[in-house]
This record gives structure tokens, C-alpha cells and sequence, in this order.
């Protein structure tokens, strides 16, 4: 890749702020959670959402796609969805010479941002089905494997309240989001804003301000900024420390996790808060990044054993903790 | 040409970040230095602190030269380790950029620059850095708190101030044994095995048989080998004698004109039972000593040795009023400076007062005649209870002639003169007498290695 100017860095961080106010007319507030989104993004990596039903998670990821000027998919999952429905199927097709054949029909995986709505609704069959598809970035039907499109997003949202008849997701699969973001209820005077905007004719039109060549670049860009070994090792002290047999200097950790964070949190950490330097416009990365990023990051990949289960222990409280005792 | 402009541009950045860490460097040094003398000082007043806890236990001396080097040792050392160990520099930078708030640019440039020098953001680091460090106010990096470093060291002066009240730098207790500068405890419990170190002693030493003889001719009851001869009971009499003759010296002299005895042998027994608790002169109080003897007594001064004989002449002189003082002989002073003068002139002049008034006293009890032979009782009183003084002089010297026999190194292997009842009732009272607190350790396993070397022929 040819030499990065201070210009073109600038005109890219741009960009990307435009793109944030671009969103920001349709979703009102969410601002950590639309910037988290744009991290994933640049990361190049899948998010997993979690929230009540309608805080406005389909229409962020459909608002997205369009700024993005990205192929957008909505997949509903549910308990009898299979998993060619997901990633498509060969049917039999008969030419105008009466000549019959198979032809590939591409499933809603076949797009570069896609939604999958309550992701945990559907059977672990299913679920796997999407495996391939988010870490791999291609998938394989009847033995021949296609590649998808570049860039290529999995935004799976799931509720966290209905409980009954859904398929709690595989660790394997879970670890495979870069981030796992809470969508909040709104405030006061964004709820207000929402009303407003949504209850009347007038229909907000949103520009693309960014095309899939321009996010691959910039992506690519994410990935050379500079971390220093001080930073990298703090991030790996916090990945340790999430580990209960890692000799984890928290007593939350200890008491409460079953499993720490994988080295796949290890890299997340780091990618993300790459993203989030070249993000605001910086060119290294900072303690204030990875701490920034490390709740997103890794607050999937801990899982409690009974004690915590039990006890109702929020996997954010002991991330919290576990960053004030990990000194710098 | 732009290229060459960009070049140089590039290069007076670098050299501005260069000059920056350099500063940060210096900075770093200053308080370093700073911190290594405040740690020395801490240390060199903590070892002293030691020393003179450890001097309780193990006995050395303590000079001004070893105190002098055990402050500017660690000092020294504090101050060399500062100027001379390497300063991490990238633990420098990494604390210089948390400081500042530089979101770790600076480390991340100096790292990348060294390591990495073609990553695409390294150009933009460099301009944003220098920006950084034009326009950022830097002054608290590494700031030397000159108050905080201050007041640290006068605490440790005032302690060290406070700490010389116990130990003594002077040297007023340095003797000519090269046995210096010991606290007057030491100083007093070590006295009595000090004597040989004298030069008339050693002379004396030197003539074989001479002390046997001066001891036989001073001591002719003891000499010949009398069975009253119980070195055990002495050990209490000396050990005390040694720390609270002042006090009992007086209640010895009171009871002496009390009992107005001329016959000091026939009191013996009761003497020497009383003393058991805590009387003195039990043992020799039956050598019912002229005024001769005393003399001869005093004339064995001469070595230095016998200062208590003096003091206890002194008091007497003192007690009578002075009236006799130009008829007594002058006394030697020559072994002045090698025994132990603690002794206060408030004491001394209490001691006096209590004399006089226990004098005024009992020239008023004996009160049966007219007042001339009040004044002669009180006459004769005061010459016994000068003889008693007198004994106690002789007996100090009894001990210490014993121990100057025993101990004197030159004679080792030869002849003792003495019997072997009297050495092995000697030896006992001595290796009895090491049990006692006072005594340094490893004088008491020297005496005691002594003893036990001794073989009987």
C-alpha cells in the first residue's frame, strides 16, 4: 500500500465523521453504540446486540447499510429456519432446450451487511450454519465453496428477556463477535426526538458518504496503527487477569468466572482500539483506547460458573473491576 | 529542492523530540541523585541506629572513624548507584508520556522510530508530537520536591541528634588500652579486667613472683592459705562494689562507727553474715588494720589501680572537716586516668553532707564524758572508719592483683605461686561470677577458656 499522507488520513477520519452524523439522523442518540458500530466495522469484525425489542437495532443496521453503501440483508431467525435458507441452496432448474440442471440460489448470507434478527431463536444447526460464514467469510453447499462479498458484516441482535424457546448461542460461535454491544433504553429528550421523528410524513433521507473501496482502505489503514509494547502488554495483563487459573489478582474473577477471555479477545482488544485511535483522528493507540474498547470486547468471552449465574453477577461489573486493578 | 526542504524539516523534528527526551533525561538524573542522598542518609542513620543496638550483645569499639564511615557509606553508595546505573529510558519516556498526558506518543514514536522506521504513521506522529511539545506547558516532569526532600532529611537529623544522647562520640571514655569511646555502662563494667593494661603493671608482671609477693605481703591471711578464704562470698561484695560503692560505702561507714569496734576480727562471722545482704567488707573486715598498714596500702597506688583508695581517703579527709589534710602523705595520682570517674560532683558533695551529718551525729550519741573525750571518740571513730575505707581500697586491690595474676598473657605456661585450694576456690568465684548479666560475652568465654587451661601439677 502506497504511503499514507497526513491528508489522506484526515480526509478518511472525515469521512467517517460524516458517516456518524449521517446515522445520527435517523438513530437518535445511541452514540457510544453507533460509535462501537463503526469499530466493528473498521475492524472488519461482527457484532452482537443485545437489547429489548425496539430500541432501533434494525433500523441502525439498515441506516448503516445505506451510508455505508453497503448490500443489506435481514435474516428472522426462528426455531424451524435451516440453515439453507440462510446460506442458499442448489435447485433444480430446467433450461428452454428442456435440459435440467442444479443452480446455486444464494441465500440472505450472500450480502456484505447482515442482519440477523434474535439470532438465539434458531436451532444450533442453524446457528453453525453462520460459522463459516463470519470468521471465514465464505461458506460451502454441496461440496463447492463461494466466496462472499467484501466487506462482509454479521450484525446478530438477540433479547435478552425472552429465555423460553431459544438456543442459548455456542461459546465457539459467541467468541466469534468482535463485540457483544447493550442497547439502552433512550433518554428522556432522545426518546422525545424519536417521537417527534417518527410520527409524522416527513421521511429523513439518508446519503452514502462512504463506498465498500473506501472501507476496505480504511480497514486496511486501522490495522497499521502503531501500539507501543506498553500498551500491548496492558491489554494482555487484562486478558490474563480475566482468566480464573491465570492468576487473576480479582476477587470477582476468582469467585465468579468460570473461563477468561480467549486470545481471540487479546486481538479484539487491540484491533478495536486501533479503530478507535484512527476513529478520533489519532495515530497510535492509547490507554484510553483499550479501555474504552475493553467492555465490548470481552464482556462476550467471560463466562460465569454457577455461583455467578446464581447470583445475578453482571459480566460488566467484574470487567469494570478487573480494569481498576490492573495497573498500567 | 522540496525534497531536500522536507528532509531537513523531518530532521529538525526529530532533533526537537531527540532534545525533548534528552531534557526528560537530565530531569530524571537530578532527582535520582537527590532521592540516592536522602536514601543514604536514611541508611547510614539506620546502620549507626544498629550499631549501637548490635554493641549490646557483641562487644567492639565504636570510633569517630567507624562512624564516620558507616554515614558516608551508604551515602556514598546511594549517590554512586544515582550518577552511575543506567537510566531506563523506555520506562522514562512511558512515564514521561502518562505524565504529560501525550497518549503514549512518545513512546510509540521512539519505539516505532528505532524499531519500526517504515510504518505509514510514523511521519504523522512525529508532527503531531512536536506540535504537542511546543504547545504543552512541561514543567512538572520529574519535578524535584526540594520542600518534601528537606524536611525528610531534618527528621532524620533531629532523630540522629536525639540518638547521640545515648551514644557517646566523644571519646571521654577512651583510655590508653586503645579500648575506646565506650558508653559509661561498658565502660564500668569492663574496668576491672582493663587494669593490666597499664604500663607500670605490665612491668610489675614482668618480674616473676613479684605480685605473689606484694599479694602474700599484703594479704598475709589469705596468703597462708587461711580455709576462711571464701572467694564465693566475695562475689557479691565485688560485683556490687563495683556499680554502688557510693551508697553502701557510706551505710558500711555508718555501721562501723555505730558499733565502735576496735575489734574487727571478732566480727567477723556476723560481718560476713550480714553482708549477704547487700554489706560490705565481710571478708577482710576482720584485718584490724593500722593506721601503718593503710599507709602501706596507699603506697601500692602507685600503679594506677587503686583510685578507690583514694576516693574513700578523700571522703574522709573531706568528712573531717579537713582538719588533718596537711598531715596526710600526698597521694599518687597517676592511675587517675584509667579508672572509671562517672561520678557526679552532686553526688559526691551529697555523700559529703551525708558524712558530716552522720559525724555531727555521733559526736553527740557517745555524750557519757565531757566534750574533749566526745571530740576523741569521735577522733578515734573517724581513723576506723578512715581504716575501713582503706579496705575497701585493699580489697578492690586484692581482686584486681588476682586478676592481673590470672590474666596476664605473658606469663602463660609458667608458675602460678599460688596453692591449688586458692586457685580452684579463685577459679570457681570466677566462672560463678561470669553468670552475671554485666559482663561482656566474649570476655566471659576468654576467662572462662583461661580457666579451664589451667592444669594443677
Amino acid at each position: 500500500m502506497e504511503e499514507l499522507k497526513v491528508n489522506q488520513v484526515e480526509e478518511y477520519s472525515k469521512l467517517l465523521t460524516d458517516a456518524r452524523k449521517e446515522i445520527a439522523k435517523v438513530i437518535v442518540g445511541q452514540q457510544d453504540l453507533i460509535e462501537n458500530v463503526f469499530i466493528a466495522i473498521l475492524c472488519n469484525g461482527n457484532v452482537l446486540l443485545e437489547g429489548v425489542p425496539g430500541l432501533g437495532k434494525t433500523l441502525l443496521v439498515k441506516t448503516l447499510g445505506m451510508v455505508l453503501d453497503l448490500d443489506y440483508s435481514r435474516i428472522q431467525f426462528t426455531p424451524d429456519l435451516m440453515p439453507a435458507d440462510i446460506i442458499g441452496t442448489n435447485i433444480l432448474m430446467e433450461s428452454d432446450e428442456g435440459r435440467r440442471y442444479f443452480e446455486f440460489k444464494e441465500g440472505p448470507i450472500f450480502a456484505q451487511l447482515v442482519l440477523v434478527d434474535e439470532v438465539n431463536r434458531a436451532t444450533p444447526k442453524t446457528q453453525s450454519a453462520l460459522l463459516e460464514a463470519m470468521q471465514e467469510r465464505r461458506i460451502t453447499v454441496a461440496g463447492v465453496t463461494r466466496q462472499l462479498k467484501e466487506p462482509f458484516f454479521v450484525l446478530a441482535t438477540q433479547n435478552p428477556l425472552e429465555m423460553e424457546g431459544t438456543y442459548p448461542l455456542p461459546e465457539a460461535q459467541v467468541d466469534r463477535f468482535l463485540f457483544k454491544l447493550k442497547v439502552d433504553y433512550p433518554e428522556f429528550d432522545e426518546l422525545k426526538e424519536i417521537v417527534a421523528r417518527t410520527t409524522v410524513n416527513e421521511l429523513v433521507d439518508v446519503n452514502s458518504i462512504i463506498d465498500s473501496d473506501q472501507l476496505q482502505k480504511i480497514q486496511y489503514m486501522v490495522r497499521d496503527v502503531p501500539v507501543a509494547t506498553e500498551v500491548l502488554e496492558y491489554a494482555i495483563k487484562l486478558i490474563i487477569a480475566s482468566q480464573p487459573e491465570g492468576g487473576s489478582e480479582s476477587d470477582s474473577v476468582k469467585k465468579y468466572v468460570r473461563y477468561g477471555s480467549s486470545p481471540r479477545g487479546a486481538q479484539a482488544l487491540i484491533l478495536a482500539a486501533k479503530a478507535r485511535a484512527f476513529l478520533h483522528n489519532r495515530y497510535n493507540v492509547s490507554y484510553k483506547d483499550i479501555k474504552a474498547v475493553v467492555l465490548p470486547s470481552l464482556r462476550h468471552r467471560l463466562l460465569l460458573n454457577f455461583e455467578g449465574e446464581a447470583s445475578g453477577i453482571d459480566v460488566d461489573n467484574i470487567i469494570t473491576d478487573l480494569v481498576s486493578q490492573v495497573e498500567v | 529542492m522540496v525534497n531536500k526542504s522536507e528532509k531537513l524539516s523531518e530532521g529538525l523534528l526529530e532533533y526537537e523530540i531527540q532534545q525533548f527526551i534528552k531534557e526528560m533525561i537530565a530531569k530524571y538524573r537530578r532527582k535520582r541523585i537527590l532521592k540516592g542522598l536522602v536514601l543514604g542518609i536514611l541508611s547510614a542513620f539506620i546502620l549507626i541506629f544498629m550499631t549501637y543496638f548490635l554493641r549490646i550483645y557483641f562487644t567492639f569499639q565504636i570510633s569517630a572513624v567507624l562512624i564516620l564511615f558507616l554515614m558516608t557509606l551508604p551515602i556514598g553508595i546511594g549517590l554512586i548507584l544515582a550518577v552511575v546505573l543506567p537510566i531506563p529510558v523506555r520506562e522514562l519516556i512511558a512515564a514521561v508520556d502518562r505524565k504529560i498526558e501525550f497518549e503514549e506518543m512518545l513512546i510509540t514514536y521512539y519505539e516505532y522510530s528505532e524499531q519500526k522506521g517504515d510504518n505509514p504513521y510514523l511521519q504523522l506522529l512525529k508532527n503531531r508530537l512536536v506540535s504537542f511539545i511546543e504547545n504543552k506547558e512541561i514543567t512538572d516532569v520529574f519535578k524535584v520536591n526540594i520542600h518534601r526532600e528537606i524536611r525528610i532529611i531534618v527528621i532524620i537529623l533531629v532523630s540522629f541528634i536525639f540518638l547521640t544522647i545515648w551514644i557517646d562520640f566523644s571519646g571521654v571514655y577512651q583510655t590508653g588500652s586503645g579500648r575506646n569511646n565506650l558508653s559509661p555502662v561498658m565502660n564500668e563494667e569492663d574496668s576491672f579486667v582493663e587494669y593490666q593494661s597499664t604500663e607500670s603493671s605490665r612491668e610489675r608482671l614482668e618480674q616473676p613472683g613479684q605480685v605473689e609477693e606484694e599479694f602474700r605481703r599484703e594479704f598475709p591471711e589469705i596468703s597462708a592459705s587461711s580455709p576462711d578464704f571464701q572467694p564465693d562470698n566475695l562475689s557479691e561484695v565485688e560485683v556490687d562494689d563495683e556499680f554502688d560503692w557510693d551508697e553502701q560505702e557510706l551505710e558500711k561507714g555508718e555501721s562501723t562507727i555505730t558499733e565502735q569496734s576496735d575489734d574487727y576480727s571478732s566480727e567477723e562471722r556476723e560481718s560476713s553474715e550480714s553482708s549477704e545482704e547487700g554489706g560490705e567488707y565481710r571478708d577482710l573486715s576482720d584485718e584490724n588494720q593500722t593506721e601503718e598498714e593503710s599507709e602501706s596500702s596507699k603506697n601500692q597506688t602507685e600503679d594506677g589501680i587503686e583510685e578507690d583508695s583514694e576516693r574513700s581517703e578523700e571522703r574522709s579527709e573531706d568528712s573531717s572537716q579537713s582538719d588533718e589534710e596537711g598531715e596526710r602523705p600526698e597521694q599518687s595520682r597517676e592511675g587517675e586516668g584509667s579508672r572509671p570517674t562517672d561520678r557526679s560532683d552532686q553526688n559526691e558533695q551529697e555523700e559529703i553532707d551525708d558524712t558530716e551529718r552522720d559525724s555531727s551525729d555521733l559526736s553527740e550519741e557517745p555524750g557519757t564524758g565531757s566534750s574533749e573525750s566526745n571530740r576523741d571518740d569521735f577522733q578515734s571513730l573517724d581513723q576506723d572508719y578512715e581504716g575501713s575505707r582503706l579496705k575497701s581500697g585493699n580489697e578492690s586491690n586484692y581482686y584486681n592483683r588476682y586478676v592481673e595474676e590470672f590474666m596476664r598473657p605473658d606469663i602463660e605456661g609458667s608458675e602460678s605461686g599460688l596453692s591449688s585450694e586458692e586457685m580452684n576456690s579463685f577459679r570457681d568465684f570466677i566462672i560463678n561470677s561470669l553468670e552475671d548479666e554485666r559482663i561482656p560475652a566474649n570476655y566471659r568465654d576468654m576467662v572462662r577458656d583461661y580457666f579451664n587451661k589451667i592444669i594443677q601439677e
